[in-house]
């Protein structure tokens, strides 16, 4: 079977989902002849034609509330934003009405609709393209926030936020979307939405992670196993809200130590939640404080700066052997 | 072929001079590199290559003036492989790495294996480590299996085995390559007696030579010293009896010492499993044949690690001949509670004067090494005991 990348797993389960259930729609800028920024619906205008695959306007609020409208009427829409710098105009629609209506109408009508949009910095973008604001979603009750980190995550986790009958903010890492491949097989088969993915058994020290960071992060858990002898634990968190903090408090009780590690700035950051949540039920546990390793409290700079900006491998490998020599 | 153009240095800056070439028709180049340095009406300016390519053509020499917009440079470009990633933004990274099938993405299952930690809040981990406890010895009274403030004064109390390596060398380790093992049997046992017993005793070590030259008995015209061991037993019987006080027991409680006239000689024998001193009970009782015959015994005893426990004890003084590879005088520990050792060094030939008989001629010594617990021996009692010994030594030649 071909491998695939991240974007091309995430075209094959548009595919997958748009060929089983016919109330999907997508829409968003450039997104039918063109195949998307990214080319992330590449050939889905093609096969599913315009009725279901849709040019919009380059307005975002209107994506976001075109998208509250179909989904309260029975279609199931996927919208892309282009880049996550873009989505503060749909903020409104997102916020005061997307993660609120099933509350609003009591249970009459739920709002089905995936928001998808491309996240992160390292690929030598200009302003508004490169920042991770995972956490401005996360605070809000009613959405789900959910972020892979391979093709295989990618496919399995978009089938499962198409299917979920709330609003889902679906967040891509642009940095992974061709970096490697996959064998991602074709089967529709979704991966649960409640739960992070350990990817890297190890009783030492639990690196806690998502999105492109995942990347990093296995880099550096794979030289401290070889080349220190430390033997760290590492968790895809995948679903920022809700997340899924009893694998990691596991986790953190197994080791005692925790680095937690994002891109997007540290303060009030996912890393800020997991922290709290690590010192209200694992303090017992812990052999060191839990570190945070994340992008600065700045604007997330122009690219000559942003592979300072981002967590290092090194920034790693360092704060794990300080942990271990905590106690 | 890409030409590139003199582009505007300044703003509106209409021409500049070509200060120095970096770079020649030919030269590959990569993006950012620097091609040359021209100076305009404002600077000096260094220009980076805006391609990755190889040099086709360079258009101005040095020291001419360029108009701006003016062709500079042609390159040959790098073919690049065109991945339809369309952006109208930035560059994604693209690679043909293959990563492997997901792990158990069924992660919930793991969660049943696990041992948890130590239950313990950061204040009562200071405690313990202040207190030198190690956590995991210590009961939780608590009903939620914590371990409380109260538990761990309450182990202190106690008393507890000291703390075990830390973290910060565990970690070390683990990053060279090494075996490791418990230690088991004599090894076991020779840390736990030598460590005590370096821990109690006020040890001191005295030095000598015995000239054994009498001893030699040549085979081939090689040196040869015959029941050397048993040489040595008697004549520590001898020193003893000069001697009484270094055949005794010390007890440090009641500060008494036990002078023995039975001389039970512990013997120490190195082997693989580690050191053993097993004890002949009042060597005096035994004939030469006999005392032969018992430490070829325990030569084979000791090759098997095979001592019965009543073989090793109630020693009264010790013996430990350390000659037999290299090494020449030792210190060598004092066991309680006895109070001195005899440690034998390797036999060496030494050219000596005789002014009797105006010669110089090769004498054969042996190396002497006394140590003694100063808290129940004194210096000179040391002394005249290791003098009877190198006396009673040269004396046993002649008979």
């Amino acid at each position: 079977m071909k491998a695939i990348t991240l974007v091309e797993a995430v075209n094959q389960a548009l595919d997958y989902e748009m060929s089983a259930d016919e109330s999907i729609v997508l829409l968003g800028e450039d997104i039918a002849k063109n195949g998307g920024v990214f080319r992330a619906t590449l050939d889905l205008f093609d096969k599913f034609g315009a009725e279901r695959v849709l040019d919009t306007p380059l307005a975002e609020s209107m994506i976001a509330g075109i998208a509250i409208g179909m989904a309260s009427q029975g279609l199931k829409p996927v919208a892309e934003f282009q880049f996550m710098g873009f989505i503060y105009s749909a903020f409104d629609h997102i916020i005061s009405h997307a993660s609120r209506l099933r509350n609003r109408t009591r249970g009459r009508l739920t709002c089905p609709v995936v928001y998808r949009a491309p996240y992160g910095g390292g690929i030598h973008a200009p302003e508004h393209h490169s920042e991770s604001t995972e956490a401005l979603f996360a605070h809000i009750p009613g959405l789900r926030v959910v972020i892979p980190s391979s093709p295989a995550r990618a496919y399995g986790l978009l089938l499962a936020a198409i299917r979920n009958p709330d609003p889902v903010i679906f967040l891509e890492p642009k940095r992974l979307y061709r970096l490697f491949k996959q064998v991602v097989p074709n089967t529709g088969q979704a991966l649960p939405l409640d739960c992070c993915f350990t990817l890297m058994p190890g009783d030492d020290i639990t690196l806690v992670t998502w999105g492109a960071m995942v990347y990093e992060t296995m880099l550096a858990a794979k030289q401290l196993g070889e080349t220190q002898g430390i033997h760290c634990e590492v968790i895809d968190v995948a679903t920022i809200k809700p997340l899924d903090m009893e694998m990691i408090i596991h986790s953190v009780q197994k080791t005692g130590r925790c680095i937690i590690i994002h891109e997007a700035a540290r303060n009030c950051g996912v890393g800020a939640e997991i922290a709290a949540n690590l010192a209200e039920h694992a303090l017992m546990s812990l052999l060191a404080p839990v570190q945070r390793i994340t992008g600065y409290d700045t604007i997330m700079p122009y690219y000559r700066l942003e592979k300072h900006y981002m967590p290092s491998v090194n920034k790693i490998v360092h704060t794990a052997q300080e942990m271990m020599e905590f106690v | 072929m890409r030409v590139f153009n003199l582009p505007d240095l300044g703003e509106g800056l209409a021409e500049a001079k070509i200060r120095e070439w970096y770079v020649k028709a030919g030269d590959s180049v990569h993006v950012d590199q620097p091609l040359l340095a021209v100076e305009t009406a404002k600077a000096m300016v260094e220009i980076p290559s805006p391609n990755q390519g190889k040099i086709a053509n360079l258009h101005a020499k040095t020291g001419v003036m360029v108009q701006t917009g003016a062709p500079l440079i042609s390159f040959h470009l790098d073919e690049v492989v065109e991945h339809n990633q369309a952006t109208v933004v930035g560059q994604l990274s693209h690679s043909e790495t293959i990563l492997e099938n997901e792990p158990d993405i069924k992660p919930k299952t793991a969660m049943s294996t696990y041992s948890k930690r130590v239950q313990a809040t950061p204040k009562v981990r200071q405690l313990a480590q202040s207190l030198k406890i190690d956590l995991s010895q210590v009961t939780p009274s608590s009903p939620h299996q914590h371990i409380t403030l109260e538990d761990v004064r309450a182990h202190a109390k106690q008393n507890h085995p000291p703390l075990k390596a830390t973290a910060n060398r565990d970690i070390w380790l683990r990053s060279i390559p090494h075996t490791s093992e418990d230690l088991h049997g004599a090894r076991r046992t020779m840390a736990h007696v030598m460590q005590s017993a370096n821990q109690q005793v006020v040890l001191t070590s005295l030095f000598d030579d015995a000239d054994i030259t009498a001893l030699n008995t040549p085979l081939d015209g090689k040196p040869r010293f015959r029941g050397l061991t048993l040489k040595l037993i008697r004549a520590m019987q001898d020193a003893c009896q000069e001697m009484p006080a270094l055949n005794a027991h010390f007890d440090a409680e009641n500060l008494q010492r036990h002078l023995f006239k039975q001389i039970n000689l512990g013997i120490a024998i190195d082997s693989p499993q580690g050191l053993f001193v097993p004890v002949i009970q009042n060597v005096g009782s035994y004939s030469d044949q006999v005392l032969c015959t018992k430490l070829a015994q325990l030569k084979s005893l000791a090759e098997n690690a095979a001592f019965p426990a009543n073989l090793l004890k109630h020693a009264t003084i010790t013996l430990s001949n350390i000659g037999t590879i290299a090494g020449r005088y030792a210190t060598p520990i004092v066991v309680p509670p006895t109070v001195a050792i005899v440690a034998v060094g390797k036999v060496r030939d030494k050219l000596q004067w005789d002014s009797i008989t105006q010669k110089c001629c090769c004498h054969f010594k042996l190396p002497l090494s006394l140590s003694f617990d100063h808290r129940a021996v004194t210096g000179s009692e040391a002394a005249y005991f290791l003098k009877a010994m190198i006396t009673s030594l040269a004396a046993l030649g002649d008979t």
